[in-house]
C-alpha cells in the first residue's frame, strides 16, 4: 500500500511538472554532426562544414534543436539545393552570425511549400541584411568590431534582431525608401525585446540613436551590396 | 390384538399431552390480538421519518420529491467527479497558451520557430471545439501559425502582431520573463 501511495504521489508530481505540451525531444550536437556526415554533398563542403559546425554548436551560433530538423528537411532536396543552402550557412558561420534564424527561415519556406528560388531569394536577402546591419552598426560604434563576450554575444543577437526587423518589412514588398515606417517598426520591436531577448546595456545605445536614416542606410547597403 | 392395545396406548398418551398443554392455550387468541394491536399502533422508522420531514404529504408528492432529490444528488455528484473546463487564463499562467476555436476541426497543430516549424498538436479533450496547447517558451519573440486540417491559419487573434513572408501571414507573440504571453 505504501509503495502504491508513493507511486501515486510521484505520478501527481510528475503530472504537475510536465503538464505542458513538450516540444520536440532534445537533439544533441552529435546528432547534428551525424546528419551532416550523411548528406549527399561534395567532400570539400562537408569538410568545411565539419570544421566550422562544432565550434558554432559550442558557442551557441547554431543550436541542435534547429539544426537537426533543418538537416533532415534538406536531405529530401536535390543535391544542388542542399549545397546552395549549406554554402550560405557556412558563410554565415564563418562570419560569426547567429545562423538559427536563417535555418528557421528555410524551414518555414519549406513548410509552406514555396518554390525553391523564392526560399533561396529570402535567405539571400536575410544574409545580406545581417552583413549590412553589422557593417552599419560597427561604423556607428554601436557594436564592437570583433564580437566578444558571452555566447552568442549580445552584439550578435542585436545584429540578428535588427536585421530581421528590417527584413520583415522589406520581404513582403515593403519599400526601402519608406524609412520612417521601417524605423517605427524596428523601434517598437527593440523596445519589446529589451530586457528579455536583448540586454538593456546593448540595445539602449541603439534605441537612443535609431533614426530613419540609420535603417535606410542598412536597407540600402543590403539591397545594393556593391556600395559596401 | 396386539394392534388394538397399541392404539389405545397412543390415544391415551395424546390425551395426556393435550391436557398438559391446555393451561398454556387458554387466552392465546386474546394475547395474539393484543400483540398485533400494539405493533400496528407503533409506526415504523420510515413512517416516523416521513412524519418528521414530510407531514401531511400525499404519496404522489412524496414520489415526485424523491425523484427531484435523486436528480439533485446526481447533479451534485456529477459536478464533483467530472473535471470542469479549465479557464483559459489559468492555462496562460502555466506557460504560453495557444488556442483555436473550431468545433468542426479534426486536427489542429501549432507550428512556429519555437518548434523549428514542426507541428505541435493542440488538444480538445472535452470536445467543445476549443483546441489548446500550453508551451513553456523562454522569453523572446516567436513567430507561429496554426495548421487546421492541413490549412495554414497565420492570423491568430491572440497574437501581438503579424508578419508576412513567403506570401502568407504568420502571427507573432512576445513572451515575457514569466514564460506566459
Amino acid at each position: 500500500m505504501r509503495t502504491f501511495l508513493a507511486g501515486l504521489a510521484l505520478l501527481i508530481v510528475a503530472g504537475l511538472a510536465f503538464g505542458q505540451v513538450p516540444l520536440a525531444p532534445a537533439a544533441s550536437p552529435n546528432d547534428v554532426l551525424t546528419l551532416l556526415q550523411s548528406l549527399p554533398i561534395s567532400p570539400e563542403l562537408k569538410s568545411e562544414l565539419l570544421g566550422e559546425v562544432p565550434s558554432a554548436l559550442a558557442t551557441g551560433l547554431l543550436s541542435p534543436r534547429v539544426a537537426v530538423p533543418f538537416l533532415q528537411a534538406l536531405s529530401a532536396l536535390p543535391q544542388a539545393q542542399i549545397e546552395q543552402t549549406l554554402n550560405l550557412m557556412y558563410e554565415a558561420l564563418e562570419e560569426k552570425f547567429i545562423v538559427d534564424p536563417l535555418l528557421l527561415e528555410t524551414l518555414k519556406g519549406l513548410r509552406l511549400a514555396r518554390p525553391w528560388p523564392e526560399v533561396m531569394g529570402m535567405l539571400q536577402l536575410r544574409f545580406a541584411l545581417l552583413r549590412a546591419t553589422r557593417t552599419v552598426l560597427q561604423a556607428h560604434g554601436l557594436v564592437p568590431m570583433t564580437p566578444k563576450g558571452i555566447n552568442p554575444s549580445p552584439s550578435a543577437k542585436l545584429i540578428s534582431e535588427l536585421a530581421w526587423a528590417i527584413g520583415d518589412y522589406l520581404s513582403p514588398g515593403g519599400s526601402p525608401t519608406d524609412a520612417a515606417t521601417i524605423e517605427s517598426k524596428v523601434r517598437e520591436r527593440l523596445v519589446r525585446l529589451r530586457g528579455t531577448a536583448l540586454a538593456p546595456g546593448v540595445v539602449d545605445p541603439l534605441i537612443a540613436v535609431l533614426s530613419p536614416a540609420l535603417v535606410q542606410e542598412i536597407a540600402g547597403l543590403a539591397l545594393n551590396p556593391e556600395r559596401r | 390384538m396386539w394392534s388394538r392395545d397399541l392404539d389405545d396406548q397412543i390415544r391415551e398418551a395424546l390425551s395426556q399431552e393435550i391436557e398438559a398443554a391446555r393451561p398454556e392455550l387458554e387466552g392465546l387468541e386474546e394475547r395474539v390480538i393484543g400483540a398485533l394491536a400494539t405493533r400496528l399502533a407503533k409506526p415504523s422508522i420510515w413512517q416516523r421519518l416521513r412524519q418528521l420531514f414530510l407531514p401531511g404529504m400525499t404519496p404522489r408528492w412524496a414520489f415526485a420529491g424523491g425523484i427531484a432529490l435523486a436528480l439533485a444528488l446526481g447533479f451534485i455528484i456529477g459536478r464533483l467527479i467530472t473535471p470542469s473546463p479549465t479557464p483559459l487564463s489559468a492555462y496562460a499562467q502555466a506557460g504560453t497558451l495557444f488556442a483555436v476555436v473550431d468545433p468542426g476541426a479534426q486536427s489542429v497543430a501549432v507550428v512556429g520557430d519555437f518548434s523549428a516549424w514542426q507541428p505541435v498538436p493542440l488538444s480538445d479533450p472535452d470536445g467543445d471545439g476549443v483546441w489548446t496547447a500550453v508551451l513553456n517558451l523562454p522569453p523572446g519573440r516567436y513567430e507561429y501559425a496554426f495548421v487546421v486540417d492541413g490549412r495554414w491559419i497565420g492570423q491568430d487573434p491572440l497574437a501581438d502582431e503579424y508578419v508576412r513572408s513567403f506570401g502568407d501571414y504568420a502571427s507573432v507573440r512576445y513572451v515575457g520573463s514569466g514564460g506566459g504571453a
